[in-house]
């Protein structure tokens, strides 16, 4: 509903488009989802997340209507995100499986849950999170992030911070915490006592301020000649060429396609099947995880996941939605080959003549020059300053 | 509220007072909490110093004070349809495990029991058909839809709720009716909003049904002692695209069920029967996907447990008749 817009929204769209990025975020937009660039009055309670300030070439954030920025909701969020009062069992927080260290990822193919389950899918990042106009690895309805939160919270397929039916007893363990009052006071003057969707809200408007853009790439755009190593910059070229087509989903400002900001009027979302397996001929992935065709029904959704942002990219392995890529190298190999060849298991199959393949996905065998092009490339989107910023750390420490 | 019975009305207290803040918080940006805070301080007064039995069938002084404002002719009395949770002929209770179920005869044990009931209509005995407007109650009922909660969180249910919810309460022209036809689901314009910030009863984690976008319109769940595992039915909507603006989803296979049962809906105790349901599998014996039915249609459990509840499982519609549910005899 807010994607429809009028002319005005339009044009600010289409200034986006040729990059006058900024122009949008002091756009003259309605209240309710005018990104805030200076955080306005509002202070967090005790020097947490800095007003919302945005890195160089990206667009404003599209705040839902219900749920504008404030500096002091971010600051909530923040001792929410990092709370093990958030699992049933006290045991683990949002920060359990996405480290801030690890772009707000955790390291592992199959994280595990408060209970000890295993997830099917790895942990997905979460810099520039704001900026998706879907969320998880393949699911066309996951449209928000206050939405999205209330997956690790209540999921019982598989437990991972395991609350469901105990709703009562998360938010009384949270309303039992001291620290919280002044925090709730800041951001919800008017709330008693902590809510669902205060918990929900206030996560979401943290995810938004973990803003990324200050990486060796980003400098170099702005005009540091010397940000990037000459490999880097053939890299670069590789990547952002037609042969190695890593750009189609992997561009922008957040190195990835679905993506949405302050102004976007068109409502985009992308899904791709990158040939990772093909266990009978058809293209079929493993019945454990069909990707966007579990949700959808359609049998042509098979293997089609999100191309999430490689920003970072070098500090989140292992790679691909199962974590089955362990390397930088393994996720080259696996596209520039087209594919990925299972020689033998249950998940048998070459990917590379998946007839569901994208056909973006066509396999440019690099050379080994090239490869090592591609990974200082890959390494020059990590960015020091965001992994380590102690505005986005615990601040239960 | 003013039809829960003493007991009940003491033990919804907590999900009551969750249900309020849940409603509090769902404010637009463009409002103060405050003033809702105030709506439902209003509300939960209400429910938390009224404990009254259930008044007679036409009980319509009751009705007139609840609806807030007298009209002439009044609105028609507040009344309450029966239902209660049974495995064969046993009643359902959280703390039993329960034999001779399934094509294996296999014993289950209860761990959850909840669906959502809407769009309910009565039939008159000249034939015509009236809608049974729900009553609000910011608990189990809001007007669109119902939570039948049969669990009450003792023994295996312990992810539940303490209070019960075993009746329909609401209102129909005066008249005499033989029989209901009701849907178990949640309405489609309400499956797929914010969970957090829905109202009551769509504010149960229980029936989130996130990774769906939506509810568990039903939710039957047991543990089986032999194996040791779970089995449950999850009825929901699947294979669901969102459209071009956020929240406009497309649900192609709705796996809503429609029930119409005959016998008058005032008088009659309609029953929800486990045996039933799970009459068509091997509890024991899981042949793929998860254990029981989440309402996949390439889980071999679904083609029966979708078929106790008249649905197609290849096209998510109701389209024969369901066994789920019967009259008490």
């Amino acid at each position: 509903m807010r994607a429809t817009g009028d002319a005005g929204r339009a044009a600010q769209a289409l200034l986006v488009a040729i990059g006058l990025a900024a122009a949008v975020a002091c756009g003259n937009e309605g209240a309710d989802d005018a990104p805030s660039i200076d955080g306005g009055a509002e202070t967090s309670a005790d020097g947490g997340p800095p007003p919302l300030a945005y890195p160089s070439g990206f667009p404003g954030l599209a705040f839902p209507a219900t749920n504008p920025w404030s500096a002091a909701k971010a600051e909530l969020g923040r001792y929410f995100f990092y709370d093990k009062r958030l699992s049933a069992n006290g045991t683990q927080s949002c920060a359990s499986c996405h480290e801030q260290a690890r772009n707000f990822t955790d390291g592992r193919a199959h994280p595990l849950g408060s209970t000890g389950e295993s997830h099917r899918r790895s942990a997905m990042a979460l810099s520039n999170v704001g900026y998706y106009s879907v969320l998880t690895w393949a699911s066309d309805l996951q449209d928000s992030l206050e939405k999205q939160a209330l997956l690790p919270l209540f999921g019982e397929n598989p437990v991972e911070l395991g609350n469901a039916g105990q709703e009562v007893a998360l938010l009384a363990r949270l309303a039992a915490e001291p620290r919280y009052a002044p925090l709730l006071k800041a951001a919800y003057p008017d709330a008693p006592t902590v809510t669902l969707p205060h918990l929900t809200e206030a996560i979401a408007t943290f995810e938004r301020s973990l803003l990324s853009g200050n990486a060796p790439y980003d400098r170099f755009l702005a005009g540091d000649k010397n940000a990037l190593s000459p490999e880097a910059k053939r890299g670069a070229d590789l990547f952002f060429g037609e042969r190695a087509e890593c750009f189609h989903c992997h561009g922008g400002f957040a190195f990835a396609d679905s993506v949405t900001f302050a102004g976007k009027t068109v409502r985009e979302r992308s899904f791709h099947n990158t040939g990772l397996y093909n266990v009978d001929g058809k293209g079929a992935y493993p019945a454990s995880d069909v990707g966007l065709a579990e949700i959808s029904g359609n049998p042509a959704d098979m293997g089609r996941f999100r191309a999430p942002s490689l920003r970072n990219v070098a500090v989140t392995a292992p790679f691909m939605h199962d974590g089955s890529l362990p390397t930088l190298d393994a996720a080259i190999a696996h596209y520039g080959r087209g594919g990925t060849l299972t020689a033998s298991g249950p998940n048998a199959g070459d990917g590379a003549t998946s007839p569901l393949k994208s056909e973006l996905v066509r396999g440019f065998s690099p050379t080994d020059g090239e490869v090592a092009n591609l990974k200082a490339f890959l390494n020059a989107l990590t960015d020091e300053e965001f992994l380590k910023n102690s505005a986005y750390g615990d601040p239960w420490k | 509220m003013k039809l829960l019975s003493r007991s009940t009305t003491l033990r919804i207290s907590a999900a009551s007072v969750l249900a309020l803040t849940f409603a509090g918080a769902a404010v637009g940006c463009e409002d103060d909490d405050h003033d809702h805070v105030h709506d439902t301080t209003d509300v939960a007064a209400g429910d938390a110093g009224t404990d009254s039995a259930v008044p007679p069938a036409d009980g319509s002084v009751d009705g007139a004070q609840d609806g807030g404002v007298l009209m002439d002719a009044g609105p028609a009395p507040l009344q309450s349809i029966s239902f209660a949770g049974v495995v064969g002929t046993t009643p359902f209770s959280c703390t039993q495990t329960y034999a001779g179920i399934g094509t294996s005869n296999a014993s289950i044990t209860p761990v959850d029991f909840r669906l959502y009931v809407s769009d309910v209509v009565l039939t008159k005995d000249d034939g015509t058909k009236v809608p049974f407007e729900l009553e609000p109650d910011g608990v189990f009922q809001s007007s669109k839809v119902a939570l039948l909660d049969f669990e009450d969180r003792t023994g295996g249910c312990n992810n539940g709720t303490e209070a019960l919810h075993t009746k329909l309460v609401g209102r129909a022209p005066a008249g005499k009716y033989t029989g209901i036809t009701f849907t178990i689901g949640v309405p489609e314009a309400l499956n797929h909003q914010n969970a957090a910030t829905a109202e009551a009863p769509l504010n149960l984690s229980g029936l989130f049904w996130n990774w769906q976008g939506g509810y568990k319109f039903l939710r039957l769940d047991g543990k089986v002692p032999s194996t040791n595992s779970g089995f449950v039915m999850h009825l929901g909507s699947t294979a669901c695209t969102a459209g071009a603006t956020p929240d406009s989803y497309v649900c192609t296979k709705r796996n809503a069920s429609t029930v119409t049962l005959t016998a008058d809906p005032f008088a009659a105790t309609f029953l929800a029967d486990w045996k039933a349901l799970l009459a068509g599998v091997a509890i024991d014996a899981d042949k793929g996907g998860m254990p029981g039915c989440m309402s996949g249609d390439t889980d071999p459990e679904c083609t029966p447990m979708l078929g106790a509840l008249g649905i197609d499982v290849a096209s998510g519609n109701s389209t024969k008749p369901q066994t789920f549910f019967r009259v008490s005899p």
